[in-house]
């Protein structure tokens, strides 16, 4: 989901530029594409190496992106680093992820209570 | 950098030894070899996007490439006029008027170049977003005024209004590269992309600085072709240069892409 809001993000700025950017974060830095999601700090880093002070909007368009997603709600606070709201976004999504799954699991071990 | 190092020395020699070639060749030689090299530069960033008017990318460099191409053109037919004809070309005239095409295609393409990021600025805080309108609007107001006031091209007006009327047109599109270039150097402070726009922007102020000098200076009637003063647009040029190499440097496609690329439009180009 990373990936694909990473994509996003970077779509706004053309197709051409965001393989450039793709290309530049493989040669110049050894990130993958793939890896995105492993190495987000470096990936914020490397966006922060080319576009500097303007990076911190690309960074905000694709966590709107990733938290829309996953269908929470970005709110921006102070201090927190692209990482912070990455990690929060994951924590989110697997306490959401738990919570799905002990909803579905919970009539049935009721049905079971009921037989013992 | 080695060839604009050359070219200085050869205005120093001209100006130690005025007799060894005559300035408006010297002139002639500095821009049309430092105008190619610019050329070349942007030529190299405008492969990273390719060719076209389609995307905000290709229009930014396309139309920088055209700008340069039309201030070689302007240099060159200047240089026909005064080293083989022997006639030094009216003030204004059609070159002055190729010159200012390329700067509106200059200035078109920075705001390409600046409207494609947009999309950006508005993910930014609500003052900011302000300030990021106003900072050029100011830095334009600010440069436009501090340099009619320098040249005042309207004490002009009753004698040649022609003249005067191109004067303030010269200093107007300078002003307006010069503050787009800066809200660009702003905006990527800090990133590659900002250092490019160090560059440019240093380029674009050495060159309106030779422009404001060289109206004072036909003014004062102390200015010829030639003028030592004008290694400060050859410098210009030669920051505008490694700018755009920086642009094509950091985001070169490999051969393989470039050859994948070249294959797939002959495809293309075949089945029509």
């Amino acid at each position: 989901m990373l990936l694909e809001a990473v994509d996003e993000g970077l779509l706004a700025l053309g197709k051409q530029l965001r393989h450039a950017i793709y290309r530049y974060l493989e040669v110049h830095k050894g990130l993958k594409r793939e890896e995105l999601p492993d190495r987000v700090e470096e990936f914020s880093e490397a966006l922060e190496g080319i576009f500097g002070y303007c990076s911190q909007f690309l960074e905000k368009a694709i966590l709107k992106r990733l938290y829309k997603q996953l269908g929470l709600e970005f709110k921006q606070g102070g201090g927190s680093s692209f990482k912070d709201y990455v990690g929060n976004a994951r924590i989110a999504f697997e306490r959401a992820m738990k919570n799905f799954e002990s909803d579905t699991v919970t009539p049935h071990s009721t049905r079971k209570d009921e037989m013992v | 950098m080695a060839v604009s190092a050359a070219l200085t020395i050869l205005y120093t020699i001209n100006l130690a030894v005025p007799k060894a070639m005559p300035s408006e060749v010297v002139s002639a030689i500095a821009y049309i070899t430092i105008l190619s090299i610019t050329i070349a530069s942007f030529h190299q960033a405008l492969k990273v996007s390719g060719w076209g008017f389609r995307d905000g990318l290709m229009r930014a460099f396309s139309m920088a490439v055209i700008g340069f191409a039309l201030w070689f053109v302007a240099k060159l037919a200047n240089a026909i006029y005064t080293v083989i004809v022997g006639v030094e070309p009216p003030y204004p005239s059609q070159i002055d008027a190729i010159w200012v095409l390329g700067c509106i295609f200059l200035i078109l393409g920075l705001w390409s170049y600046t409207s494609k990021f947009k999309i950006l600025w508005r993910e930014a805080a609500e003052p900011l977003k302000h300030l990021i309108t106003l900072i050029p609007l100011a830095i334009f107001f600010t440069v436009t005024t501090v340099s009619l006031a320098a040249v005042n091209p309207f004490k002009l007006i009753s004698v040649d209004p022609l003249e005067a009327s191109m004067d303030f047109t010269y200093t107007v599109l300078d002003s307006i590269l010069l503050s787009l270039a800066i809200l660009n150097l702003l905006l990527f402070r800090r990133g590659i992309l900002g250092r490019m726009w160090v560059l440019i922007s240093g380029g674009v102020a050495l060159g309106m600085l030779l422009d404001l000098l060289s109206l004072q200076g036909f003014m004062e009637t102390w200015y010829y072709w030639g003028h030592p003063v004008e290694i400060l647009a050859i410098w210009g040029f030669t920051l505008a240069a490694l700018g755009a190499n920086l642009y094509a440097e950091t985001f070169r496609p490999s051969k393989q892409e470039i050859s994948n690329y070249a294959s797939t439009s002959s495809r293309k180009i075949k089945r029509y």
